[in-house]
């Protein structure tokens, strides 16, 4: 810290401690921009300063040269990751009689900035979570707590490939939570839509998310919004991560099969298994190079990366039997990309003798065609509570409209939000979330979409 | 003989208490079973407070019912030097009854936030919560000049009033309702004080002086 003739001489005048409910960072970057006045007694004559960055706590002023010599200290404290305290010195220290009605006005001029930077942060947050953009259509009629979300702004948006946007959002206030290689958060969009998102981090990259988001041609609104409406600078409700796409990473050689924009969990998989001893491979098919997402990420990857461009549906096929090849124990695949690839991925790797357990992948949608004709009953087994499930509802719209708060986020089969397990009946599954061993155990249900082939399912809820 | 309609876990049943026992008045509690008896809003207790609240003092059968009107009752009727309400003292009455007036608030926000995490009446937590923190600012700066003309007490006086008596429950009982005061070293210290005078009384949740 540099001295500072005037504070160290004699005593200063300590100011009044001020909590802010910023990051230190917040209040840093305000600080260095801020003018605050002299308290010299005659109010309209108080002459400005403005503090500069000594070290990375500190921020002094110092005017040693006029008739009236002053300088000034401020320290700031981290709290907590919301909340910083500026500690304040000013030299001189006033007469005895101006004591009070100094302390009172460098109070006055704290006070005044803490606002600045509690009004950049806290107010339009609290605006936009309650006010704007919280969804108020009834599908999700249970909204989990606002604890549950996080307020991020997009700070980057850029155009990772063809029809690709990235985006890159930080927190506005509080820390992000961390998260592991394959999770998804979900995006609370202005137009009422929540959509999933894989998170492409590589490992250590804490402080921000980075996601990337397809241009859909038939989208139902997300993707549209997102790429034409978004901008840098705007703020949206996030809630996760969400992890239903884990990576084992206790495997000799890991198979990474990505298709189009089906790279987003898997680059995260490779950027950590980078970092491992583990061998691994990601293949990445994509239409044209220009489709090649993520570039620079990619390009870390080095000999780990293959890429397949531009094959039809029997090459793509061919070049996946031949790198999967017959099942070792020492092997597991990952697989992400469109639904009619992942499912022929599936169909390979079964006849090639790879155990379903060792065959992992993640559905962005679910295009089955969901039958909805069925009526039964579902009786609660913990609840001690039996609903019937008319044709045309789903097994969650009747137990949200009885009160049973269940958590869900895709509602489509293919994330495994509102997964409930089966204690007795049997299943109708229609979710691409369970693979084929986990659907004929019948022990867990996605009740956005599957049904009861029996007149009654008994659920763990 | 006096008689206070009394529930243990009531902010404002406690000031009638706090107050009792710092002027050393002879009293007997009744206890009303509050919560989950609602016995508050049973028809023999209706006779004596038709609005269904506690607490209400029975003082020989003068019934008086609203924790401010009892103070202002008993420290009128039974303080003899007349500081905790000062009628006296035109400017320093003032005073008392503006931080009376600003209890309100803290009762609104600090408290309503510690009957819905505790007995769970339905408000909205997070508007009670943020309503409370204004106030604590407000309430911690004040203090904190104070301190700084070597006044220990909300009004300038140097003894308590019904001002800290009124405001004192609700502050201290903020956690229970999910406000802590870390960020207010000033009211710390004021809550020390009080908890420190003769015939300071405690009750479920409020601990003696010297722990936070």
């Amino acid at each position: 810290m540099p001295a500072l003739d005037l504070l160290d001489e004699g005593e200063p005048l300590v100011l009044r401690s001020l909590p802010i409910d910023a990051s230190l960072e917040e209040v840093q970057r305000h600080l260095g921009g801020h003018e605050f006045s002299v308290h010299t007694g005659q109010n309209d004559q108080n002459p400005l300063f403005g503090l500069v960055p000594s070290d990375q706590n500190s921020f002094c002023y110092q005017n040693s040269a006029s008739a009236d010599p002053f300088a000034a200290r401020f320290l700031l404290q981290p709290f907590s990751s919301t909340k910083t305290i500026i500690h304040g010195l000013v030299a001189p220290a006033p007469e005895e009689g101006d004591r009070l009605a100094s302390l009172l006005h460098y109070n006055t001029q704290l006070t005044r900035f803490r606002e600045e930077v509690e009004s950049s942060i806290s107010v339009s947050a609290d605006l936009w979570l309650e006010d704007i953009h919280r969804p108020t259509h009834g599908r999700r009629g249970i909204v989990l707590s606002t604890a549950d979300e996080i307020e991020v702004e997009v700070v980057k948006k850029w155009k990772a490939a063809t029809d690709i946007a990235g985006f890159e959002l930080r927190p506005a206030g509080t820390e992000l939570p961390t998260f592991q290689p394959g999770a998804h958060i979900d995006l609370h969009l202005a137009n009422g839509l929540v959509r999933q998102y894989s998170l492409i981090n590589g490992p250590g990259e804490q402080g921000c998310y980075q996601i990337g988001v397809k241009l859909e041609q038939d989208s139902r609104g997300g993707s549209r919004f997102l790429h034409e409406e978004v901008q840098e600078g705007d703020r949206i409700a996030i809630a996760g991560p969400h992890n239903n796409f884990g990576l084992r990473r206790d495997t000799p050689r890991t198979v990474l099969l990505a298709g189009g924009i089906g790279v987003t969990p898997l680059l995260a998989m490779a950027q950590a298994l980078d970092r491992t001893e583990l061998g691994f491979t990601l293949h990445y098919f994509a239409q044209s190079t220009e489709h090649l997402a993520f570039q620079d990420r990619l390009g870390e990857l080095g000999n780990r990366l293959r890429t397949h461009i531009g094959l039809g549906p029997e090459e793509t096929m061919q070049t996946v039997e031949k790198t999967l090849g017959s099942y070792d124990h020492l092997s597991q695949v990952y697989s992400c990309g469109p639904p009619q690839m992942i499912n022929a991925i599936r169909d390979t790797a079964s006849s090639l003798g790879w155990p379903p357990e060792a065959v992992h992948y993640e559905y962005f949608k679910n295009e089955k065609t969901i039958d909805q004709l069925s009526a039964f009953e579902v009786h609660l087994a913990r609840s001690g509570v039996s609903l019937s499930v008319d044709s045309g509802k789903t097994i969650l719209e009747v137990l949200r409209a009885n009160g049973v708060p269940l958590p869900s986020s895709c509602e489509q089969g293919a994330c495994g939000t509102c997964e409930v397990a089966v204690l007795d009946g049997v299943p109708h599954h229609q979710d691409v979330y369970l693979n084929d061993s986990e659907h004929e155990a019948g022990n867990r249900i996605m009740t956005c979409v599957s049904r009861a082939h029996s007149k009654q399912l008994v659920l763990d809820i | 003989m006096i008689t206070l309609y009394d529930y243990e876990l009531s902010v404002n049943c406690y000031k009638v208490r706090l107050l009792l026992n710092f002027l050393s008045v002879p009293h007997k509690l009744h206890s009303i079973d509050f919560f989950p008896g609602w016995e508050h809003k049973s028809e023999w207790f209706k006779e004596i407070n038709p609005l269904g609240h506690i607490p209400v003092v029975d003082d020989d059968g003068y019934i008086l019912r609203d924790s401010n009107a009892i103070l202002i009752y008993l420290a009128t009727k039974y303080d003899d030097g007349l500081k905790w309400y000062p009628t006296q003292q035109a400017e320093l009455l003032g005073e008392v009854s503006q931080w009376m007036m600003f209890s309100e608030g803290t009762t609104n926000t600090a408290s309503a936030a510690r009957l819905h995490d505790s007995l769970g009446y339905e408000f909205d937590i997070d508007a009670c919560r943020s309503g409370a923190h204004r106030l604590f600012r407000v309430l911690d700066e004040h203090l904190w000049f104070r301190e700084q003309q070597n006044l220990p007490w909300l009004c300038s006086a140097e003894f308590p009033t019904l001002a800290d008596l009124v405001i004192f429950p609700d502050v201290i009982l903020s956690e229970e309702g999910g406000i802590n005061r870390v960020s207010y070293p000033a009211i710390r210290r004021w809550t020390d004080r009080f908890r420190r005078l003769p015939s300071f009384s405690l009750m479920a949740g409020v601990l003696p002086a010297g722990t936070i």
